[in-house]
């Protein structure tokens, strides 16, 4: 009787302690969540229309998307902000690269996604050369302080139309047949104009991931074995020799010396038969060039298409970061809206088919149309991939590549000048990486 | 023995008592007068003194974004940017700009405003049209150069390419480093200097001192050496000391169309200051370093044109 009183009691606390999380599983979502998202990725991630869909699912929840501007000092501020006065402008944060957050991440004041990585956006669900690159080595439970939204990689892309006119077969395969079809390129003529062989990315925007993805491409990774960058790379020496010998023979112009938009521009323009950079650009420029203006995909078909760098078909993959910082104050809300949202199938293809921002989990790649520019970033996904370096001075390792790169360019210094440079650079860098972090809870 | 003063209201009211009124009036207009300008005195010590001090004693700390170690870094911050390639190229950047721009922008700004004040015709139409880029956002202007100069696509290269069949010509107008310093000065002299200034000091200059130079047979060019130019002196010292401080904390022009490229060789200080900062939290107390060097180089600066100034004052 006793044994029977005793078991009545067990399975009486423990149906109550499971009909009360039932309750709190089901319990509706109300309040209000505010998305910060980097201003140029508004329209491009359909936000307004992830909003919608989220507010319809979730009757009670009020969202509310704000912007901020990347690349720059305002997600700094907001690192700033979220430390200084313990509060946060948003409770999602949609926006910056690895590299851009890593100061954020170092500081632990982002919290781990880890315990949400499970079904289908398990860690193996991921694409992992985008995974990798938010990993960060740590406790068990801590590894993810922030997840990849959506995707690229570096690759080449050219115009099929300007290729077909320069009498170019084939698709190059080293940098000497990318030379030349480059040159060839560039002796054509549109508009009554020559126009540029190949327009390559010498800027803070793309220029230290497109020597990456060389690096990458060929030898796997751009780090040493002690974890620092690998200036002195063969490969990486290569892809600098072979930057200086496009502009020197005249076949590439240097417009991105100062204008981050000046490859893609001559591009969209019809004016580059090649460019060098992130893949999404050959989106853009089928978009721009389409005889069916507006239509999107372009019935006439991918008019620019891509082809990988030199070596083993991998590449640089660098991915726009979703975080939340430990100061968010609905973080229910914003993890719902990740997983339901930003994560989903719609959202995930509809900003590839449109825009060529990649999905990040392969089940979302897997639904997206045929086309041969995705199945050529699945390849470069799949080969060798990695992610851009985290290091706390990131930025000014940046900066010091695009100084160095361009003295070299111009003949303002050697080679050996601008790697013995860069080294030294390194050296005064602070190479405090996020798996360095201390962590505070 | 008292001296008796009359009083406003008619009375007789002896000195000690009219001091203490005076006294008490002055001290209820001097608590009067602080009551007014507290507030503004209030926000000036907030929004320009705090942050200023702040900048200051941060030159000799060490930033994060958790905390503020004061006073830890000592002078290191300024031997790290005395030391530093950047702060000598953008240094560099800035006096050579400042150097040519200043000249070459008052001397253009003399040239239209000569023009415009002999103009005889039509000037009305000539000052609105030539005043139109002072309308004009800034950022706007800039972008229009940014178009008209592009490399590819710009007119001006199509102009030198297809119109003069001078392909020669035509270059990266922003990217390359033999030309992208001139591209810089001329996009900057748009709107043509400070001709506003110099057309008020012209048209202050009495006409009398003109058609008396006239009447003794002075040319044109007689009459701009002995008259124009002395009578327009102090005008120009103060338009030249605007440009100055205008042409070293050159920023936007940079900021639009070059990014302080190539090679970090069209950064001018503030440019530095603000690339630091978007370098990372750990480059704030460098970037404020850099802040206060240049400001104790422009005030060494204001300071002599300022003495040059009182100096021919003098004359």
């Amino acid at each position: 009787m006793k044994k029977l009183y005793c078991l009545l009691v067990v399975l009486f606390t423990l149906s109550a302690i499971s009909s009360t999380s039932l309750t709190l599983a089901q319990e509706p979502l109300s309040g209000t969540l505010t998305i910060s998202v980097e201003a140029w990725m508004v329209e491009k991630y359909n936000m307004p229309e992830l909003e919608a869909r989220f507010e319809a699912d979730h009757p009670d929840v009020d969202v509310v998307v704000i912007t901020h501007e990347g690349l720059g000092a305002s997600y700094l501020n907001i690192f700033l902000e979220w430390a200084q006065s313990g509060q946060s402008s948003a409770d999602l944060y949609f926006g910056g690269l690895v590299s851009q957050i890593a100061p954020a991440i170092i500081d632990d004041q982002l919290i781990p996604w880890d315990d949400m990585l499970t079904d289908e956006i398990a860690p193996d669900k991921w694409i992992s050369a985008f995974l990798d690159s938010a990993y960060v080595d740590g406790a068990e439970g801590t590894n993810y302080p922030t997840l990849p939204g959506l995707g690229e990689t570096m690759n080449f892309q050219y115009n099929v139309g300007l290729f077909e006119q320069a009498g170019i077969s084939a698709v190059p395969t080293t940098y000497e047949e990318i030379q030349a079809a480059a040159c060839s390129l560039a002796n054509l003529e549109v508009n009554g104009q020559k126009i540029t062989g190949l327009e390559m990315e010498y800027g803070l925007n793309f220029a230290p991931d497109a020597w990456m993805a060389a690096v990458i491409a060929a030898e796997g990774t751009y780090l040493t074995p002690e974890g620092q960058i690998n200036w002195d790379s063969p490969a990486g020496k290569q892809w600098i020799e072979f930057q200086k010998s496009i502009v020197d023979a005249g076949c590439g112009s240097t417009t991105t010396f100062t204008d981050n938009n000046g490859a893609r521009n001559a591009l969209k323009a019809g004016q580059a038969g090649m460019i060098n950079a992130s893949n999404s650009r050959s989106n853009e420029g089928t978009n721009a060039l389409c005889p069916e203006q507006g239509q999107v995909p372009c019935p006439s078909g991918e008019l620019i298409q891509m082809f990988s760098y030199p070596g083993d078909g991998g590449s640089m993959a660098f991915s726009h970061q979703i975080y939340i910082p430990r100061v968010s104050a609905n973080v229910d809300l914003a993890r719902a809206f990740v997983r339901e949202q930003l994560l989903s199938e719609y959202a995930q293809t509809w900003t590839a088919i449109n825009f060529g921002k990649m999905p990040t989990i392969w089940a979302n790649y897997d639904a997206l149309p045929e086309n041969p520019n995705f199945a050529q970033v699945r390849t470069e996904l799949e080969g060798p991939a990695m992610g851009q370096w985290q290091f706390r001075d990131g930025q000014f390792l940046r900066q010091a590549y695009v100084d160095e790169l361009q003295l070299y360019l111009t003949d303002n210094e050697s080679l050996d000048e601008m790697i013995a440079n860069l080294n030294a650079t390194m050296q005064e860098a602070d190479l405090t990486l996020p798996a360095d972090r201390v962590l505070s809870q | 023995m008292e001296n008796p003063l009359v009083h406003a209201s008619g009375h007789l009211v002896n000195s000690a008592t009219s001091r203490k009124t005076t006294w008490h009036l002055q001290r209820q207009q001097s608590r009067f007068a602080i009551l007014l300008i507290l507030p503004t005195l209030l926000i000036i010590a907030l929004f320009i003194g705090y942050p200023v001090i702040y900048s200051f004693l941060l030159t000799f700390s060490e930033f994060s974004v958790k905390q503020v170690n004061w006073f830890a870094a000592g002078f290191s911050n300024y031997s790290r940017v005395l030391g530093d390639r950047a702060f000598a190229n953008a240094l560099r950047f800035t006096f050579t700009y400042t150097l040519i721009y200043v000249p070459v922008s008052v001397v253009l700004a003399l040239v239209v405003g000569v023009l415009l004040q002999q103009i005889k015709i039509g000037s009305t139409f000539f000052r609105s049209l030539l005043f139109l880029p002072s309308v004009i956002p800034i950022t706007m202007g800039l972008l229009m150069f940014q178009w008209v100069l592009d490399p590819n696509n710009g007119i001006f290269n199509y102009l030198l390419r297809n119109v003069l069949g001078r392909p020669d010509l035509a270059h990266n107008w922003f990217g390359d480093l033999n030309v992208v310093f001139g591209s810089l000065i001329v996009v900057s002299l748009w709107g043509f200097g400070p001709w506003i200034l110099v057309l008020a000091g012209l048209l202050a200059i009495p006409k009398d001192f003109y058609e008396a130079a006239r009447v003794d047979g002075a040319n044109p060019l007689q009459e701009f050496r002995y008259i124009t130019v002395p009578q327009l002196r102090n005008t120009l010292l103060v338009v030249i000391t605007l440009q100055v401080i205008k042409a070293l904390k050159v920023f936007v022009p940079i900021y639009m169309l070059t990014s302080g490229n190539p090679a970090g060789r069209t950064s001018s200080l503030y440019f530095l200051v603000f690339q630091k900062i978007n370098q990372g939290q750990n480059w704030y107390a460098y970037a404020s370093t850099v802040g206060w060097v240049f400001t104790v180089i422009i005030a060494v600066i204001s300071i002599g044109t300022a003495l040059i100034l009182r100096n021919r004052r003098d004359i």
